[in-house]
């Protein structure tokens, strides 16, 4: 029986700007279950237990992610993350099938170029699909993240952004890079709340190129102020948007923070053989979120639903297959 | 007894919480939300996700879409475990997450030993069977992809080449593919077989070799190699291998893999000396059919060995000359007592070499 919720106006009493936090519970030794009934299952199926591994593991990273004292969830299956490889797999038996045709008719260089060019197509549907299906699943207090990015817009920036990078030999990879994050984080719903991403190609560029040339000077030193540099860049130029309102985020990461985090993640992996590793990706999320400031005037308990779901997992394997990690 | 927990309800449409309480149905089918002491919503316990991290525990159900609880009591998330687990709504999944860390421990060290298992059994096996599978022209393919670059980019000593093609044709190395010899000029102590065949002896060995029977155990030993296909059966353990770990142990994390792989290189190691001592015990057997010294093996070795004091020869390093290979050589002379006799025609075209060296 339901009885509708709106009989029973609940008195929770809401500060107009209560101060955010974002935190990171997850504990090393749970996660170590995760990670070894995963593995235990894998290896008993051959390997087809993967996806469902996988949702697993998010799930559980998800659920260990607090914000505002309420945690995130993830919503994604295995069974629809293995229809999404099915299909993934397709994709790649055909892009395989249309090479080996192609090298069998003795045209190397047909062979060559419809491989790149089905890479080149293959890319940003990928990142669109694992996008909107990553955000549709999750979902915090019961309100859904979204993507609303446009595939052909996002397509055109590739294409321009690839072609540039091509001509300028790979100089103009930073402005890609940044402006298909711009993009895709600006395209992000939380609701009835927008992410926003205000990078730009110069700054990242710069920003590397001194990395680069500071910790080869060092030799090696400065690699862990340029990882803060990069963590600040990546925090500091996200917000989140309602109306008139705003959440800054703010990376609050030291150099000397970056260098105990590899240091001792390096060294529990190395005299455990790697068997650490729960523990190690603990370690990292909690640096992470611990690191991240939020502040701003922007009320949490009154988001609105506005995102429908989306439960097609083919980009999310895409990606998985062409193997690149998850940016946000 | 009702146990029951404070907890915040979210509706699905804004993000605002409300306090409610959690019970368990007396009938233990329904998760029953109160509120204000009423009971204002039940969900079917039968279809109840639980997540929980650290301490708090997030409720979802499949039929109750985009509604979430959220709660902070271990004590009810164990009643409603046991719930679940008592009505048969948990999966195998769940049950396995429930046992305490150190059942998790033990599911590790089963899989270690199960890996184990097919690694040092299983993958050998599998990788004979496969190289029994694979058609000879395989091996053909394989080392043409390397002799053709030694034939190009080494000079040949062809007058001993063509002496030890002669010596060799005198010999009944057994049943099997062609064999091709060529002298290479090199300081380099060393001979080896390409699967396709082709034997190649570096001229730095020749004036190491004494007599006749050694030359002849050199040949054999090298010939029992590409007999036996040892190339392409190493380069299949090699490959199954790496393929066993990278599968099973990449999907726990790369520092693993890593170090088994490279675990697994020196195993290799492991693997190619046992097919050395194949090779001795082929190339001994030709000696014996061919009625010749079977001692030139040995007094080959020793010889070798002896060389090895002052440098290491390269042969040495690829065919390493243990301790154990010289017993192993020594019971066989032993078990296998032959008759030889003196063989003119080999003795002559060996002289030819040593004038040549000359």
């Amino acid at each position: 029986m339901d009885i509708d919720a709106s009989l029973f106006p609940s008195p929770v009493q809401a500060e107009e700007n209560p101060p955010l936090k974002f935190s990171f519970e997850g504990e090393g030794g749970e996660y170590f279950s995760i990670v070894i009934v995963n593995w235990l299952l894998t290896v008993l199926t051959l390997g087809f237990y993967y996806p469902w591994a996988k949702a697993r593991k998010l799930s559980y990273l998800y659920s260990s992610t607090e914000l505002h004292g309420s945690r995130f969830t993830f919503h994604g299956t295995g069974n629809e993350m293995f229809k999404g490889f099915i299909k993934a797999i397709l994709v790649f038996i055909i892009l395989f099938g249309t090479m080996t045709f192609f090298r069998f008719m003795n045209a190397p260089i047909l062979a060559i170029l419809s491989f790149g060019l089905g890479l080149f197509l293959v890319y940003p549907v990928a990142l669109h699909g694992s996008y909107k299906y990553r955000m549709s699943r999750t979902s915090w207090r019961g309100i859904r993240l979204g993507y609303r990015g446009d595939r052909s817009e996002l397509f055109s920036i590739f294409t321009k952004g690839v072609l540039l990078t091509i001509v300028t030999l790979g100089l103009y990879r930073s402005w890609l890079y940044i402006n298909i994050r711009n993009y895709m984080l600006s395209r992000i719903r939380f609701g009835s709340l927008t992410f926003r991403y205000n990078g730009h190609g110069s700054d990242y560029f710069i920003l590397n190129l001194k990395g680069y040339i500071l910790t080869i000077l060092t030799l090696g030193i400065y690699f862990f102020w340029w990882q803060k540099e990069l963590f600040d860049y990546y925090i500091n130029n996200l917000s989140i948007e309602s109306e008139n309102r705003s959440i800054k985020l703010r990376s609050k990461a030291s150099g000397g923070g970056f260098f105990k985090l590899f240091f001792v993640n390096m060294l529990l992996l190395v005299f455990t053989i790697g068997l650490a590793s729960p523990w190690v990706l603990m370690r990292t999320m909690r640096f992470i979120f611990s690191n991240v400031e939020v502040k701003g005037n922007v009320n949490l308990d009154t988001i609105m639903q506005t995102e429908i779901e989306y439960t097609d997992a083919t980009g999310e394997d895409l990606s998985d297959l062409l193997d690149f990690g998850f940016v946000i | 007894m009702t146990i029951s927990t404070p907890a915040f309800y979210f509706s699905g449409h804004t993000s605002r919480p409300e306090n409610v309480v959690l019970q368990v149905s007396p009938d233990e089918r329904y998760l029953e939300i109160l509120s204000e002491d009423l009971i204002r919503e039940r969900w079917e316990l039968r279809i109840l996700s639980i997540e929980s991290a650290g301490f708090k525990s997030i409720l979802n159900s499949r039929i109750q879409k985009g509604k979430t609880l959220e709660f902070e009591n271990p004590d009810f998330l164990k009643a409603l475990q046991e719930v679940q687990n008592k009505k048969g709504h948990t999966g195998i999944y769940s049950r396995l997450m429930q046992g305490n860390a150190f059942y998790h421990l033990l599911f590790a060290a089963a899989i270690i030993a199960v890996l184990a298992a097919s690694y040092f059994l299983a993958v050998p096996w599998l990788a004979e069977r496969a190289v029994s599978l694979l058609p000879e022209t395989y091996d053909d393919r394989l080392g043409n992809l390397v002799s053709k670059d030694l034939l190009e980019g080494n000079r040949i000593d062809s007058a001993n080449t063509k002496i030890i093609t002669e010596f060799a044709g005198q010999l009944d190395l057994g049943p099997g593919r062609q064999l091709h010899f060529s002298v290479l000029k090199g300081p380099e102590v060393n001979a080896f077989a390409l699967p396709d065949g082709n034997v190649f002896i570096y001229s730095a060995i020749l004036p190491l070799i004494d007599n006749s029977s050694q030359l002849a155990a050199l040949i054999g030993h090298e010939a029992a190699h590409v007999r036996n296909r040892h190339s392409v059966k190493l380069l299949a353990r090699n490959l199954g291998g790496y393929l066993l770990i990278s599968v099973m142990l990449s999907d726990v994390n790369g520092v693993m893999s890593a170090v088994m792989n490279n675990a697994n290189s020196l195993r290799n190691l492991s693997y190619s000396r046992s097919f050395e001592e194949e090779a001795d015990a082929g190339g001994l057997q030709m000696l014996v059919r061919n009625h010749i010294d079977p001692n030139g093996m040995k007094s080959l070795f020793e010889h070798l060995q002896s060389e090895e004091k002052f440098h290491v020869p390269v042969f040495i390093s690829t065919h390493p000359v243990t301790e154990r290979r010289i017993r192993n050589v020594d019971d066989f002379l032993k078990t296998h007592p032959a008759s030889w006799t003196t063989q003119p025609k080999l003795d002559s075209l060996f002289q030819l070499i040593k004038t040549d060296d000359k």
